[in-house]
């Protein structure tokens, strides 16, 4: 999830440096398509994956197998997040192919909702490591 | 905690202390901070201070690198390549003073609502006129530029050290 958490950082990176590139030297107009996936990507993809990976590795573990819960949901939540992502970004880009009507808008919903669930499955899996080891919450 | 963390934090807590003076300024009508600055708020916000706050901590608490752990003539608390850490907060930091500086200026002739800088007053904002523009042009790229950098070297920094524990050989005694 962290390194996935950096990949994203990297393209949000580019998207966010190609944009500021046309900012200041107007040269390709289309790239301001690009202004939702680099949104996303660097909010959604960089700053809440990272943290909930760190989470993931760092909140209290519990006292017996599996250390951190079970490890099958945990997966998941990578497979949807980054999924997720990736069928907004190209919900967001498709226009550009000349794609249009409720193709791009379903694409977008659908990597959203994707991503929504990854992170209720992940808030259901960290919730109960939120402890004090010193007792009560 | 090594002294970049320290550095990376510390700095994004006046990023954050920046950005909030900078919204409320935005709130207030007249003072020239309207809607140019919006982008630059966002980016005090996450680049300035949630990205160096990751940054710092990351640094501090990700394990060392496996080839690194196991080196005798290491110091105990190496973290890494520090030169490599310190090129990062340099390229950002410098890369984000290029963009608090020229973005403005660039976004004075542009807004996201289509207004044209006759249409925008304020004094910040006249400020910003035509000498400086040409300067802008180059140096925002150049600020885009050394933030990507600077995530690149940071990313390749750290890939190595996102890893799991892995059982530790004993070393041979000399006979």
């Amino acid at each position: 999830m962290i390194r996935a958490a950096f990949i994203w950082l990297l393209t949000g990176g580019l998207t966010g440096t190609l944009m500021l590139a046309e900012k200041a030297i107007p040269f390709e107009p289309a790239i301001w398509l690009l202004l939702p996936v680099h949104i996303s990507t660097m909010i959604f993809g960089w700053m809440i994956q990272f943290i909930l990976g760190v989470a993931y590795w760092m909140l209290p573990k519990f006292l017996k197998q599996p250390f951190r819960g079970p490890r099958r949901p945990a997966f998941a939540v990578v497979c949807m997040v980054n999924l997720g992502l990736i069928l907004s970004a190209a919900g967001h880009l498709v226009p550009a192919a000349g794609i249009s009507g409720t193709i791009p808008l379903l694409l977008i919903i659908t990597g959203y909702l994707l991503i929504l669930s990854g992170i209720v499955t992940m808030a259901v899996l960290l919730y109960p490591r939120v402890i004090s080891y010193r007792g009560g919450y | 905690m090594p002294f970049i963390s320290r550095l990376f934090i510390k700095t994004g807590i006046i990023y954050l202390i920046l950005s909030m003076i900078l919204f409320m300024l935005m709130q207030i009508p007249g003072t020239g901070f309207s809607l140019i600055w919006r982008p630059v708020f966002y980016h005090m916000l996450m680049t300035g201070w949630i990205t160096q706050i990751i940054f710092g901590v990351a640094i501090w608490m990700f394990p060392r690198k496996l080839a690194e752990k196991h080196r005798k003539d290491q110091p105990v608390n190496t973290k890494g390549n520090l030169a490599a850490y310190n090129l990062v907060y340099l390229l950002l930091n410098i890369g984000l003073l290029l963009r608090w500086i020229f973005e403005p200026m660039v976004d004075s002739g542009i807004t996201v609502t289509g207004a044209t800088s006759t249409q925008i007053s304020g004094a910040i904002t006249q400020f910003y006129e035509q000498p400086f523009r040409s300067l802008a042009v180059l140096m925002i790229p150049l600020s885009g530029t050394l933030q990507l950098l600077a995530f690149i070297i940071f990313s390749r920094e750290m890939w190595p050290r996102v890893r799991g524990k892995r059982p530790v050989s004993t070393p041979k005694k000399p006979s």
